[in-house]
């Protein structure tokens, strides 16, 4: 068999998989077939394959398939993930939701603008239930728990198969609980009317029960007892109901969580984003005009999510719509972006074993080289910055989106400083948007930061609990001051390494404070491409502390782009590299502002090494340097 | 358990590309979110399939607007647009078709009904036509019958016959010939049908005369 797809390896940290992951859905085939299904993934060596789980098969299935597919999939020692969240986009009549759900509307998630929100991908076009509905949550859990405990009894009695099996649960329907006017620039940055989040009649019901639940601690309470009111009242609507909405997915995985880890359950349960392109609202129009989505749409689409970091990502092509009917260079385009891209990311790409099948013989083989290389020596994102957004799928304001922009693949949005706190390792910069409501355990982690000497910079108008402004205060009491208006009003508190940086406005211009930052910190973004439609990834390769770029052209147009060096750097070919042979050419020397032109097929990937020769100058060496300006006082 | 509605299949089947490469033009978005609103809250239209409940919306965006339809969602497949011409009014109001595609197995040259069995490999797909449209396509899984009748075109057809009660027709051919009937361009495959036809390379099962004379009508037209 000439390609290869091994897919489990414990090379990637964390025991994480290959960037290439195949799925089956074995509910489509005949109890007699699927025997050979599993012989055939096992010639092509996959080691380890996914499995969604339908909600409404699940429930329906007397023939117990399930069952029989850890049976089989047992005797052959072949790993299976099952995802047990419903998903838009999974080849089952409702993507597995039960019928009901679907044709009722009271059970009907409801988009900001009065709208449905709606799944138009095959087998059938349905509105997406509210998870938040109770009918439609008591059902679900249901099912999770009966799920569980056939596992639990699988596992019983195979103890050998605990680290063969593994349950993912996707973030399901909420990030497609958006308006569908939302375009692309503004993805999961709607405001106003067409604000993300599900606003059923059960959701908003929910919200207020949240609310009350969320302020009715002490925290918020002080220091009077009528401080607690002062939460819930209008100013503070646009910030609590991006709590709410971000509230309801981790609540909703929560639950998921505690149903599965019982005592005695011995498979691992982990957590994943499914990203299922062709379900997202932003592409409905397209879809019921009958026209197409271009590839770079798709292309800037998946940067969009990629920057989002909550869960592994994983981009599900489904092959059910709008996808299939791409020609093959850029279908190609897209399984490689997702993967390289989600590879940085410690995810990947999800394709269905008949669509890999059908893909050409080269190409495939090309991906197996990829994933092959990648999962012996895993690459990275080069992303060092950090924005923490109050919610990750329906942001409210533009701060975060407006960053992004301005610094390209270096920055990730967070959804949490406590998670923006365990990633501490990579970052360097941590901007937290002015719509994060701050309160003592924010500020703890905040600490953890600035001690791990990271730069975190704060609106002074945040929204921040009596007792968190107490910690704060503490954090610059007896710290040297400065203050500085390089085109934005910041007071810089010196810290050791790192600094505290407050800007003022809760409007202020995120690209203003991103260009102002990276000029201080001397952070360099080391070339800049000059070509519009051309998307490009910084990464690092922790296995020989290389830098690189990766270029992607996503038209059918072959594109001359030029990049011009800002520092002294060392450019070379790292196509080899990624296919996992750790030998490559030198390179080139650029100097800073020397150019280098390329040319890029249609559909075409690029990647380069960028090696930096650097002065060494530490952060606090840094910032001394930047702060020696008009005005400076000491708390 | 069968799928009522195997999109995945019916794509492969048929050769469905129901979507154009085409750039995206200015959609006016207020129509169609109030021909989706007025879709979700008919009951019926989640009894349907997607290309049925495409078919819809498209007809009530062409029936509310002044503007020509747009042409890339009315590329309908030669046997869908066979079956709903009127030709509809010469067949039974309900029936099955059963494709039967022989592929050879492991590179052996293989002719339709001539050769040893075993040789080959046969893939099936079964849609049912309800007044001139398909209301359900899925692969069907034979399992059930016994070795020797999976292999007999007239058992499966028995078979899928007994279980819906209705008249089934299997239409056997070479997998390559009927993609050989799927090209890129636009040109109408009914005349290389009548052809094939004629050559012995299309098997009905049963060879139902009258069947085989609207075909033939259809090739020469």
């Amino acid at each position: 068999m000439g390609d290869s797809v091994v897919l489990k390896s414990g090379t990637r940290q964390n025991s994480q998989l290959a960037p290439l992951q195949l799925y089956l859905n074995y509910w489509e085939i005949p109890p007699s077939k699927l025997s050979h299904a599993l012989d055939e993934l096992i010639a092509h060596q996959v080691t380890e394959f996914t499995a969604f789980v339908p909600w409404q098969h699940f429930e329906k299935d007397i023939t117990h398939r399930l069952g029989k597919l850890l049976v089989a999939a047992t005797e052959r020692s072949i790993g299976i993930r099952l995802i047990v969240t419903p998903e838009p986009g999974i080849h089952y009549p409702f993507s597995g939701v039960p019928k009901d759900f679907a044709s009722k509307p009271e059970f009907w998630a409801q988009d900001s603008t009065g709208h449905e929100v709606a799944s138009l991908l095959p087998p059938v076009m349905f509105p997406l239930p509210s998870l938040r509905n109770k009918d439609v949550q008591r059902r679900y859990f249901t099912f999770i728990e009966k799920l569980q405990r056939l596992l639990w009894d699988f596992g019983k009695s195979h103890p050998h198969t605990h680290d063969l099996f593994k349950i993912c649960v996707g973030g399901s329907f909420w990030k497609y609980y958006r308006a569908r006017t939302e375009t692309l620039t503004g993805l999961f940055g709607g405001q106003g009317k067409s604000k993300g989040g599900d606003w059923s009649k059960d959701a908003i019901g929910e919200r207020r029960k949240f609310l009350q639940e969320y302020y009715s601690t002490a925290e918020f309470a002080e220091p009077t007892a009528q401080s607690a009111t002062h939460w819930h009242t209008r100013g503070f609507d646009e910030l609590n109901d991006l709590l709410f909405q971000q509230a309801s997915e981790e609540q909703f995985r929560a639950k998921i969580f505690s149903l599965f880890k019982k005592k005695g359950f011995i498979y691992e349960v982990c957590s994943i984003d499914l990203i299922t392109p062709e379900a997202d609202p932003v592409f409905t129009y397209d879809l019921l005009a009958g026209q197409g989505t271009s590839t770079d749409a798709y292309s800037r689409y998946l940067s969009l999510c990629f920057l989002r970091k909550k869960a592994t990502p994983w981009v599900h092509w489904t092959h059910l719509a709008r996808f299939a009917g791409l020609a093959e260079s850029p279908k190609q385009y897209l399984i490689l972006k997702s993967m390289l891209e989600g590879a940085l990311n410690q995810g990947g790409v999800l394709l269905d074993f008949e669509l890999f099948k059908q893909l050409g013989s080269s190409f495939r083989a090309k991906l197996v080289r990829i994933q092959r290389g990648l999962t012996e020596a895993p690459l990275q994102s080069a992303a060092d910055w950090a924005c923490v957004s109050q919610s990750l799928w329906t942001a409210g304001h533009p701060f975060a989106a407006e960053l992004a922009h301005t610094l390209g693949t270096k920055i990730k949005i967070y959804d949490s400083i406590e998670s923006a706190d365990r990633a501490k390792a990579e970052l360097k910069v941590v901007i937290l948007d002015p719509d994060l409501l701050l309160t003592r355990v924010r500020v703890e982690s905040l600490s953890n930061l600035l001690n791990s000497g990271i730069l975190v910079a704060l609106s002074h108008e945040s929204a921040t609990t009596y007792s968190a402004q107490l910690l704060l205060k503490s954090l610059i009491k007896d710290r040297e001051v400065h203050r500085i208006n390089p085109g934005i009003e910041l007071e810089w508190v010196i810290y050791p390494r790192g600094g505290l940086v407050f800007y003022s406005g809760l409007d202020p211009s995120a690209a203003k404070l991103a260009e102002v930052l990276v000029k201080l910190t001397e952070t360099d973004l080391q070339t800049q491409v000059t070509e519009g439609e051309i998307q490009h990834l910084q990464f690092k390769d922790p296995s020989n502390g290389d830098a690189g770029t990766l270029i992607f052209n996503p038209t059918d147009a072959i594109k001359r782009i030029s990049l011009r060096a800002i520092t002294r750097l060392v450019i070379g070919d790292y196509s080899s590299r990624l296919v996992g042979q750790m030998s490559h050419g030198a390179g080139t020397v650029f100097e800073p502002g020397q150019m280098l032109e390329l040319e890029i097929a249609p559909f075409g990937v690029i990647p380069l090494k960028l090696t930096e020769e650097k002065p060494e100058h530490g952060l606090a060496v840094r910032l001394e340097r930047a702060a020696k300006s008009p005005t400076s006082q000491t708390f | 358990m069968d799928l009522q509605y195997d999109w995945k299949g019916l794509q492969k089947a048929l050769h469905l590309k129901p979507f154009d490469d085409k750039p995206v033009k200015a959609v006016d978005f207020t129509r169609w979110d109030a021909l989706l609103k007025k879709a979700f809250a008919d009951p019926s239209f989640l009894d349907n399939h997607f290309i049925q409940q495409w078919e819809r919306l498209q007809d009530h965006a062409h029936a509310t607007s002044h503007s020509t339809s747009n042409p890339a969602f009315r590329r309908v497949h030669f046997l869908q647009a066979f079956f709903r011409s009127g030709v509809r009014h010469l067949l039974p109001r309900q029936f099955g078709v059963l494709f039967r595609w022989i592929e050879p197995s492991e590179g052996l040259a293989t002719r339709v009904g001539a050769s040893d069995r075993r040789d080959r490999e046969c893939r099936h797909f079964f849609v049912l036509i309800r007044g001139g449209e398909m209301v359900e396509f899925y692969e069907p899984n034979f399992a059930v019958l016994a070795s020797d009748k999976q292999e007999k075109p007239e058992q499966l057809v028995r078979h899928l016959s007994e279980k819906h009660a209705l008249a089934v027709q299997c239409v056997e051919m070479s997998n390559g010939l009927w993609n050989s009937f799927h090209p890129q361009g636009k040109k109408s495959p009914w005349r290389a049908i009548f052809k094939s036809f004629a050559r012995k390379e299309i098997h009905l099962y049963p060879d139902r005369p009258s069947i085989k004379a609207l075909l033939f009508l259809r090739g020469l037209a």
